[in-house]
């Protein structure tokens, strides 16, 4: 009975995703993504990240199962990044779009994989993002393509792909939302108060920054915008307001925090959850420019397997951060379950790791710095995150030819807490498989 | 309609500034800012610092001047060596916060870098090398000039050793460079010659407590592992004495105790100012003021000189090794944690904190 009911969903499922809707908040989307990839790409060849963060480590913290993706040689790793800029330059443009987003996935993700220590939420929202532009039809519309007529024009888009990059970002908002619904954040305002009190130089707020409740304010502010802000998106009558209310968020936190393109990301792609038409509501209809069909009137239309994709990625997406309910522990101490998660800003750790290293032919025991297999940077965050800190032990067991065992003497604090041991120092850990989860992480001092 | 318009922006306007408001109930006390902590720590603790410095240099180069002029006596000799410890002790006391004008001007290695007695010894003896202050200031390198060079000197020989001329002018050619040196760098911390000078931009700098606390932390990892570490020979490599820095005059473990004393200034004040200890918190400044002392008594419990205890007594070397490793967790995981601070100074982006 209930595959029967199904099966006859199915078709009204597909009917509804099909239905045809104006193009242009899709079309915007992806002109602004595409704008945005080329400058953060060229911004990261600018900056010498190519160099710093690729090519000179000599080791990188590879994720678990990931050892086998590593760095091209120079210049080879700079073509990377410059491509990466051609595709989405080409993605904004309309040129071979689907073609160049999804190459631009595949390299994004490609350039992501190298090193974990590299992590950050947004590039995960930048692969996901690129991804579903390579999979819906938005190339249809301002676009070279269908200038040229690569491929046919058409006004409209099926309402199923406005759906599923409203989804992608309102996963991104909710998840970070609940995520921020913890004691630290809540009821401590840690780390707001923290990062706050060193902001004070901030032009006409600086001082205000550090004045009694305002941290508290900030981060409740910060936890209602973030769990609510989709709903007032979604709602056509607050939806003018919530959008203020993004871009003023987004640019606050561009001003306070290092976190590069992401604020201008979310600002540029947060008006898809207005009507598909508001760019042509917004400067008015009679400059809209005219769409030329070539080979027919066949509007653009999501498969069936199109679909079903998109719905296990949502799924996907949405088990992705509730992982660390099954991993024993505090996510935001033992980091179980934390990459794809949309755990953003919630954290201040300091920690402390040195590796006491033994051959067990001779009992010989010696001590040696993270630095012995990382750079600086790299050494900073396997000192603060157990998984990378495990991956460092075992780099540390192969960078010698015999076999040996890693102790790590390693502590750390979170959000001002007391520092107390990451791990046990009599664990051998090079004994501890990366994929078996956090088990061998010690409890935070105060578990809240 | 305009009524449920007006409702619901009303919503998420009420809903922010309730957030806000009720945040402001849950506030604790009023600490200082950091531009505050940051005011009074360079007023009443690193001006001081760098001007005690200062002094002593000033006092060692008329040690010198009196050394070399007439007749040099086992008095005036003792008068230079004594001298010279005082301008090293005041001098190691500002490595903690050794940011600003003393990297900018390099006056970290042209003050205290490791001597090189053949090149010293060859531009003494040889007469067409010259050997006056402004000479020795513009052509000659930092092994070459500087506190430990003026160490060798004086421990080199007796008070007659002095006698020869060019000796006695280049000890006081150096000693006067290291004057010279040192005052620029106070006068900079004390915002001399410009109207807006180093002490405003430090204080008003983001990032001057990252700063700090990187400074801090080089410090301890330094005497932790570059130099007692390897002493001991707790890496890989064998125990090497000559990791620490004794010199002639023995005085490797009273080293120690100066740049811990610069620590503690730092971290947790003095009589005359509180350090970093607002922005830590009783709690946290109680546990570093407890293992400061520890540290302390532990490397006045090393035996002089530090090169023999590092041989001959090497359980109360790895003593103190291991109260200044204590202090150091605290500084990279506790402190760090504290204040936010970007460990390493990556200019990568991130949206994790940690």
């Amino acid at each position: 009975m209930a595959t029967a009911q199904a099966e006859r969903a199915a078709p009204g499922l597909l009917d509804a995703v099909n239905r045809q809707v104006p193009a242009e908040s899709v079309a915007v989307f992806r002109i602004a993504f595409g704008v945005l990839v080329t400058i953060a790409s060229v911004r990261f060849l600018a900056r010498g990240w190519v160099d710093t963060l690729y090519l000179e480590p000599a080791n990188h913290l590879t994720y678990a199962g990931f050892s086998w993706v590593q760095p091209l040689p120079a210049p080879f790793m700079h073509l990377v990044l410059v491509g990466l800029a051609a595709a989405g330059a080409a993605i904004a443009l309309g040129w071979h779009t689907r073609l160049a987003a999804g190459a631009f996935a595949v390299g994004f993700a490609y350039i992501e994989l190298i090193d974990a220590a590299l992590y950050l939420n947004h590039y995960w929202f930048i692969t996901l993002a690129a991804f579903l532009l390579a999979v819906l039809p938005v190339n249809r519309f301002w676009s070279l393509d269908s200038r040229s007529g690569r491929v046919e024009a058409s006004p409209t888009v099926p309402v199923g792909a406005v759906w599923a990059l409203r989804a992608q970002l309102a996963i991104v908002y909710l998840c970070a939302g609940i995520a921020k619904l913890n004691p630290d954040w809540i009821l401590s305002a840690e780390p707001m108060a923290t990062w706050l009190a060193d902001r004070t130089h901030t032009p006409l707020v600086g001082s205000l920054l550090v004045q009694p409740g305002v941290a508290h304010a900030l981060s409740w502010a910060g936890a209602v915008f973030d769990c609510t802000i989709v709903l007032w998106l979604s709602w056509r009558r607050t939806r003018p307001w919530a959008y203020a209310a993004v871009v003023a968020f987004h640019t606050a936190t561009a001003m306070l925090f290092q976190i590069g393109m992401f604020p201008w990301v979310m600002i540029l792609t947060t008006p898809v959850f207005f009507e598909p038409d508001w760019p042509t509501r917004l400067v008015g209809r009679r400059v809209r420019p005219p769409v030329r069909s070539t080979t027919g009137s066949a509007a653009p239309s999501l498969h069936r397997a199109t679909v079903v994709g998109l719905l296990l990625l949502a799924v996907l997406e949405v088990v992705l951060p509730l992982r660390h309910l099954v991993i024993p522990g505090d996510v935001r101490w033992n980091e179980g379950g934390y990459y794809g998660s949309w755990r953003v800003m919630l954290t201040e750790k300091g920690g402390s790791a040195r590796f006491r290293v033994t051959d067990p032919a001779s009992g010989e025991t010696w001590e040696v710095d993270p630095q012995l297999v990382l750079t600086d940077w790299q050494a900073a965050q396997a000192a603060v995150r157990p998984d990378l800190l495990l991956a460092t032990a075992h780099l540390v067991a192969e960078h010698y030819e015999q076999r040996v065992e890693v102790r790590a003497d390693a502590w750390m604090s979170m959000n001002g807490s007391e520092a107390v041991r990451v791990v046990d120092p009599e664990l051998d850990l090079t004994t501890v498989t990366r994929t078996s989860g956090p088990w061998w992480v010690e409890d935070p001092p105060d578990t809240h | 309609m305009t009524q449920l318009r007006v409702r619901a922006a009303s919503l998420l306007a009420v809903a922010l500034l309730g957030s806000s408001a009720l945040g402001a109930t849950g506030c604790g006390g009023d600490p200082p800012s950091r531009p505050e902590v940051l005011g009074e720590l360079t007023e009443a603790g690193i001006v001081p610092a760098y001007e005690r410095a200062s002094d002593s240099a000033a006092e060692l180069s008329g040690a010198a001047a009196q050394l070399c002029d007439g007749d040099p006596t086992d008095a005036d000799l003792d008068a230079a060596r004594g001298a010279l410890a005082g301008v090293r002790a005041d001098w190691l006391r500002t490595e903690a916060v050794w940011v600003g004008p003393v990297m900018e001007n390099r006056s970290w290695a042209l003050v205290d870098w490791p001597t090189d007695p053949e090149g010293v010894e060859e531009a003494i003896a040889d007469a067409q090398v010259p050997i006056s202050p402004e000479d020795l200031a513009k052509k000659v390198g930092a092994d070459m000039r500087g506190l430990r060079t003026a160490e060798y000197l004086l421990w080199g020989g007796g008070a007659d050793s002095f006698v020869d001329q060019r000796r006695c002018d280049y000890l006081v050619g150096i000693t006067e460079v290291v004057d010279d040196e040192i005052s620029a760098v106070a006068a900079s911390w004390r915002g001399e010659g410009e109207p807006d000078g180093y002490p405003a931009a430090f204080v008003d700098e983001p990032g001057a407590v990252d700063e700090v606390v990187n400074d801090a932390l080089e410090l301890l990892q330094s005497m932790v592992d570059m130099e007692l570490g390897a002493a001991l020979g707790t890496g890989e490599s064998e125990a090497d004495p000559g990791a620490v820095v004794d010199g002639p005059a023995g005085l490797g473990t009273a080293d120690l105790s100066d740049r811990l004393a610069g620590l503690s200034m730092l971290l947790v004040g003095d009589e005359s100012q509180p350090g970093l200890s607002p922005l830590l918190g009783d709690e946290l400044s109680g546990r570093l003021e407890q293992q400061l002392a520890e540290a302390r008594a532990a490397i006045d419990a090393i035996p002089e000189p530090l090169s023999r205890a590092v041989v001959e007594d090497p359980d109360s070397v790895t003593e103190a090794r291991e109260a200044l490793a204590a202090l150091r967790v605290t500084l990279a995981s506790e402190v760090v944690s504290r204040l936010g601070v970007t460990v390493g100074f990556s200019d990568a982006d991130g949206d994790s904190a940690g």
